[in-house]
């Protein structure tokens, strides 16, 4: 029984710094990657397409 | 208790809608905003050529760098779903997405008997993914013109969102528009009124079957910081909240299903108080699950 509570803590411990680490981990890619994108002006383009009234999204084009 | 928090939801859709559409003056012009704040995605689905529009559209914005011919990769729309799916998961459904509030203001609307389930939910659900996959990414990554640029195929041919938010009160207010119209806004009229009728019928059929945003957004639920716990001491496995679920998942068997839109109904049916979320790195205390 002890063995048992004892290693479904473990696995318990195991499962909590498993998820932390993906957390951090995918946070800091996704800043990383921002900056990435801003850096090779991706920004410019989401901006061109998103000041000119989008032709084929309201069915026109 | 219930209530209250449903009206807080509510509140925070309408306040967020209002909020990322708050260019007024372009639903009387008939023309879009055109400033900087563009440079910048909201979470939710929300087409950037509505006149109110004040972000742009994550979905749109992904398939206009994909489809660019400079570009064949996205690192600033990558990190961006990185960074939002991690923090929030499928949250911004619940509480971001102007176009899921629509449809749960239609399903309000008293009509017939309400469809929670049929016989292919299910595996319609997988459908959104697909979607994902061959219209947000492939098609315009590779069905390009002589130049190397490709079409928005997901806004062009699927989203009714553009056509609510974008098309019609672009072309009732300029005339110019009206008089281009063709078979591709007829069609897309269609869409659009078809997940009208189904969204009176189903509890928010465009987000369960064919949002892409949704689909990306789910794959971040089981690791995102914010998420639900379920107290399995606490619980006595009564089953309400299964049945409370707008997204027919069970809380506590599926906790932080990839359909789990954070609506926080469950939390609200359960009398004994097992179910709980919040913002948490790693997870809860032992003893939880999520």
């Amino acid at each position: 029984m002890k063995a048992g509570v004892k290693s479904s803590g473990k696995h318990w411990k195991k499962w909590i710094n498993k998820t932390l680490v993906w957390q951090v981990l995918l946070l800091a890619a996704g800043v990383l990657a921002i900056l990435a994108g801003i850096y090779r002006e991706e920004v410019r383009t989401v901006l061109m397409k998103a000041i000119y009234i989008c032709l084929e999204c309201i069915g026109i084009g | 208790m219930a209530k209250r928090s449903r009206r807080f939801r509510k509140t925070v859709q309408g306040v967020w809608t209002v909020l990322t559409n708050g260019y007024i003056i372009g639903f009387f012009k008939g023309k879009i905003y055109t400033g900087k704040l563009k440079n910048i995605c909201v979470p939710g689905l929300n087409c950037y050529s509505c006149p109110g529009s004040l972000g742009s559209c994550p979905i749109g914005s992904l398939q206009a760098v994909l489809g660019s011919a400079k570009y064949k990769f996205s690192f600033y729309l990558l990190g961006f779903f990185l960074l939002i799916g991690t923090l929030f998961g499928r949250l911004v459904c619940g509480f971001l997405c102007p176009f899921g509030l629509i449809q749960e203001l239609l399903y309000k609307i008293p009509f017939m008997k309400k469809i929670r389930t049929f016989r292919l939910d299910r595996p319609l659900r997988w459908l959104k993914y697909v979607i994902l996959a061959v219209f947000v990414i492939l098609l315009p990554l590779f069905v390009v013109d002589a130049v190397g640029t490709g079409s928005p195929w997901f806004c062009k041919w699927i989203c009714p969102a553009g056509t609510l938010e974008g098309g019609i009160p672009l072309v009732s207010s300029n005339p110019a528009l009206q008089g281009v119209i063709g078979f591709l806004f007829h069609w897309k009229l269609a869409i659009l009124l078809i997940t009208v009728l189904l969204s009176i019928l189903i509890y928010r059929p465009f987000c369960k079957y064919i949002c892409p945003l949704g689909a990306i957004y789910a794959l971040f639920n089981k690791i995102s910081v914010y998420r639900y716990h379920v107290d399995r001491e606490k619980c006595t496995g009564c089953g309400q909240c299964e049945k409370a679920c707008p997204m027919q998942i069970s809380p506590v068997r599926e906790t932080n299903h990839l359909e789990c839109i954070r609506c926080g109904e469950c939390k609200e049916i359960c009398s004994a108080c097992a179910i709980t979320s919040g913002f948490s790195l790693g997870s809860k205390k032992k003893g939880k699950e999520s």
